[in-house]
C-alpha cells in the first residue's frame, strides 16, 4: 500500500510514458508551436508537403522498425537505394519497361537485405558493422556499375507519380506511405512473424528453444528492410526525375532517428510502427521549421540532438516502470 | 575534327612549350587568359628543374559525387594527350575517401614510390599541411586544387569561391532591382567553399536594405535543395529570385511541383539547371567550378618541373553561362543526366573536353 502511494506521487501515470504517447504528445505541441509561430503551417499545402517528404522516410522506417525491435541495425539503406534507383534508371535507358525496372530494383534491394541478414544471423556478426560494410560494398558496386555517373534517363510516368504525383488532391508517395504502413502493422501485430521479431529483440535465446529458426526471423526483417530501401529509392527518383550519387545520404541516421523518438527500444524487443509514423512526421517538421525559421544548421543539430537524448531518457524512466 | 583539334593542341602545346623553355620569365605573362596570381602579395614560385618523363600522381580524396568523377575522367584523359604523354612515363591516380588520415597515408606512400609531383584535391584545408612539407622537403612537388590547402609549400590553383558569390547576388540585385525576397540556398555547413560564397553573396545583399533572404541548406545535393525548397515554399514564402551554391535542379523542380514560374536563378553549373532555363527561359546565371581544373594542375607540374616559374597561388578564372550564351551541344546536353557538372574545360588554357566523352568515361 505504501508502495502504491509512492507510486502514485512520483510517476506519471503508465499509458503518459508509452513511447508512441510521448512522441504523439510531442508532435502535436511541435506542430501547434509552428503553427503559431507561422500560420502557413496549419495550411494544406504545407501539411501535404510534409506528408509527402516523410513518405520517404516512413517507407524506409517501415524495414528499420523491424530490423530495430530484432536488437539489429540496418546501415544499408543509404547505398542500397541508391543502386536500386540507378539499376532501374539503367534498364530503363536500355529499352526495359518500367514494370520490369521496377521489379528488378525492388529484388536487388531485398537481396542486399538477405545478405544483411546471413551476416547477421549466420555469421554472427554485429549488424552495427556488418550492414556499414555492406554499405560501402554497395557504394563501391554502385561507383564500378556506373563509373560514378549515373544514366540520363527520361523517368517514366509511373516511377514519377510514385514519387511526386497526386489522385485526388492526395500525393501518391502519402498513398504508398500508408499501404505499406498499414502492413507493418498487421504484420508486427497480428502475424507470427510479428511475434518472433519482438521475441528475438528479448530474448533470442528462449526463442531458439521453443523451436523456431531465429535465421529466418533475421532473413525476414533485413529483407523487408532491404525492400523499403529500394522501394524508396524509387520514390525519390520520381521525386527529384533524376538518379544521383547522393540519393540516399539523408536517409542513413534520419529513419533510424524517426523510429527512436517514436518509442522503439535501440536494443530491441519493444515498440512498433505506430510510433515510426509520428517519428518520421516530427523529423520532417523539425527540418522544415528549422529551416524556415533560419536557424543555423549547426542550431538545427543541437535541437535534434536535444530531443533524442530527452525522449531516451524519458523513454528509459518508462522501461524501469514496467519492470 | 578530332584530328585537327589534335593538330591544334599539340602545335599549341609545343609552341607554348618552346616559348617557356627559350624565355622562362615570360612564363606568367603568357599564361595571362588561362590564369593569374592570386592577389598582387602572391609570391612566385620555383622548383629545381628536372629532365621529363616524369612520375606524377593524383590523390584524390572524396569520390561518392559526379564532380569528382568527372574530374578524375579529366585527369586521365588529359594523361592520354600526346604533348602530355611523352613528358609522363607513370600516372597514378587514387582516391582517399574524405579522410584525412588515409590521405596523409596516401601521400606518403607516393613520396615513398619517388614520383616528381602530386596532384592533389585535400580532404582538409590545413590536416595536410605537415605531409605536404615533408613532401616538399623530399623533393617532391605538390599541386593543389579545388578543396586547396593552406601551406605555401605546395602551389594552389582555384576559381575564386567569394567572387562566385558575389556574382550571383550581382545578378539577384540586377533582376529585382534591389528589392524582394530571395531564396538562399547554401551548400554544406561548415565547409570553406559554403563560407566563400555565402560571404561573397552576403557583402552585396548587406549593401540593399530591400533585399530579404531566407537561407536553406541544399549541400550541394539536387534532392535536399529540392526538399528545403519545397518547405520554405509550402511554408507560404514568394521568391523573387533564388541565389543557389548547387542541386539546382533540384530546386527548379521544387517550383514546378508547386506550379509556380521559377523567378531568375542565379547558380551552379549542373547540366539540368542549365537545360531547365533553356526550355523555360526563366533568366539564369551559371557559374560552376571546373573539373577541368585538375587538367590546369597537372599542366602548372609538369611545367614548373621543367623549370618554369609560376605565382604560388593561381586564380583560373570563372565561367559564366547566362540565358545569351545557353547554347545545346556547347554548355548544356540532352544526352547527359541532370546531375552532371558541365564545367569541365579550362577556357584560354588550351584545356577544352569533350563533355560527352567525360560523361561517359571514354579517356
Amino acid at each position: 500500500m505504501n508502495t502504491s502511494a509512492r507510486k502514485r506521487t512520483t510517476a506519471l501515470p503508465a499509458w503518459l510514458l508509452q513511447g508512441v504517447t510521448i512522441s504523439y504528445i510531442l508532435l502535436i505541441v511541435l506542430f501547434a508551436i509552428a503553427a503559431a509561430i507561422n500560420p502557413n503551417y496549419a495550411s494544406w499545402a504545407n501539411i501535404r508537403n510534409l506528408l509527402q517528404i516523410g513518405a520517404f522516410i516512413g517507407v524506409i522506417a517501415v524495414g528499420q522498425t523491424m530490423v530495430i525491435i530484432t536488437g539489429q541495425i540496418d546501415l544499408s539503406v543509404p547505398w542500397n537505394l541508391t543502386f536500386s534507383a540507378i539499376l532501374m534508371a539503367t534498364l530503363i535507358s536500355h529499352g526495359y519497361g518500367t514494370t520490369t525496372a521496377i521489379t528488378a530494383a525492388l529484388i536487388s534491394g531485398t537481396l542486399v537485405g538477405i545478405f544483411n541478414s546471413i551476416g547477421t544471423a549466420i555469421f554472427r556478426i554485429h549488424s552495427l558493422v556488418w550492414t556499414l560494410g555492406v554499405n560501402a560494398l554497395m557504394q563501391g558496386a554502385t561507383l564500378v556499375y556506373t563509373h560514378a555517373q549515373p544514366p540520363k534517363v527520361d523517368v517514366p510516368p509511373l516511377v514519377r507519380a510514385l514519387g511526386s504525383g497526386e489522385l485526388y488532391g492526395i500525393p501518391v508517395p502519402l498513398m504508398v506511405w500508408i499501404v505499406a504502413g498499414a502492413a507493418a502493422l498487421v504484420v508486427l501485430h497480428r502475424t507470427r512473424f510479428g511475434r518472433y521479431l519482438y521475441a528475438i529483440g528479448n530474448n533470442e535465446s528462449a526463442l531458439f528453444l521453443s523451436g523456431v529458426d531465429s535465421r529466418k526471423v533475421y532473413l525476414g526483417a533485413f529483407a523487408m528492410s532491404g525492400f523499403c530501401a529500394a522501394l524508396a529509392g524509387i520514390m525519390l527518383t520520381g521525386y527529384s526525375s533524376q538518379t544521383y550519387l547522393g540519393m540516399g545520404s539523408d536517409y542513413l541516421l534520419i529513419p533510424i532517428a524517426a523510429v527512436i523518438i517514436g518509442g522503439t527500444n535501440i536494443m530491441g524487443g519493444s515498440g512498433g510502427y505506430l510510433g515510426s509514423i509520428s517519428g518520421a512526421l516530427i523529423v520532417v517538421l523539425l527540418q522544415s521549421v528549422l529551416s524556415t525559421m533560419q536557424i543555423q544548421e549547426a542550431g538545427k543539430d543541437i535541437v535534434f540532438g536535444s530531443i533524442i537524448i530527452v525522449l531516451l531518457l524519458l523513454y528509459g524512466r518508462q522501461k524501469l516502470s514496467n519492470h | 575534327m578530332k584530328r585537327r583539334d589534335l593538330l591544334i593542341r599539340a602545335a599549341g602545346g609545343m609552341g607554348s612549350a618552346m616559348l617557356l623553355g627559350a624565355l622562362p620569365t615570360l612564363a606568367w605573362a603568357d599564361n595571362s587568359a588561362c590564369y593569374s596570381a592570386w592577389s598582387g602579395s602572391t609570391e612566385s614560385f620555383s622548383w629545381p628543374k628536372k629532365k621529363p618523363p616524369y612520375r606524377i600522381a593524383l590523390s584524390n580524396s572524396y569520390i561518392g559525387n559526379e564532380w569528382r568523377a568527372e574530374m578524375v575522367t579529366i585527369a586521365k584523359m588529359y594523361y592520354q594527350r600526346p604533348e602530355v604523354k611523352k613528358l609522363i612515363k607513370d600516372f597514378r591516380v587514387s582516391s582517399a575517401g574524405n579522410d584525412v588520415n588515409a590521405q596523409i597515408a596516401q601521400i606518403n606512400q607516393m613520396i615513398l614510390s619517388g614520383v616528381d609531383a602530386i596532384v592533389m584535391d585535400a580532404a582538409s584545408p590545413t590536416g595536410l599541411n605537415s605531409t605536404i612539407e615533408r613532401a616538399a622537403n623530399a623533393g617532391v612537388l605538390v599541386v593543389s586544387f579545388d578543396n586547396v590547402v593552406t601551406t605555401d609549400k605546395a602551389i594552389t590553383i582555384n576559381q575564386d569561391q567569394f567572387d562566385m558569390g558575389k556574382r550571383w547576388a550581382d545578378f539577384v540585385v540586377k533582376h529585382t532591382g534591389g528589392k524582394g525576397h530571395v531564396l538562399v540556398v547554401r551548400g554544406v555547413a561548415g565547409t570553406f567553399v559554403d563560407q566563400q560564397r555565402y560571404k561573397g553573396g552576403r557583402s552585396v545583399f548587406d549593401k540593399h536594405s530591400g533585399i530579404t533572404t531566407t537561407e536553406v541548406y541544399g549541400n550541394w545535393d539536387s534532392g535536399t535543395a529540392q526538399k528545403v525548397t519545397a518547405n520554405a515554399l509550402a511554408a507560404g514564402s514568394d521568391f523573387d529570385a533564388v541565389w543557389s551554391e548547387g542541386g539546382d535542379s533540384g530546386v527548379v523542380n521544387a517550383f514546378r511541383q508547386r506550379g509556380k514560374k521559377v523567378p531568375p536563378f542565379a547558380g551552379e553549373g549542373e547540366n539540368g539547371f542549365r537545360a531547365a532555363a533553356a526550355k523555360e527561359g526563366f533568366p539564369m546565371l551559371s557559374i560552376g567550378q571546373s573539373a577541368g581544373l585538375v587538367a590546369l594542375s597537372m599542366k602548372v607540374a609538369l611545367s614548373v618541373l621543367q623549370g618554369d616559374k609560376v605565382p604560388q597561388s593561381i586564380r583560373s578564372p570563372l565561367n559564366l553561362v547566362t540565358n545569351d550564351n545557353l547554347q545545346e551541344g556547347k554548355n548544356y546536353f540532352k544526352d547527359i543526366p541532370d546531375s552532371f557538372y558541365n564545367g569541365v574545360s579550362v577556357p584560354g588554357c588550351g584545356l577544352d573536353f569533350d563533355a560527352v566523352k567525360v560523361y561517359k568515361g571514354i579517356t
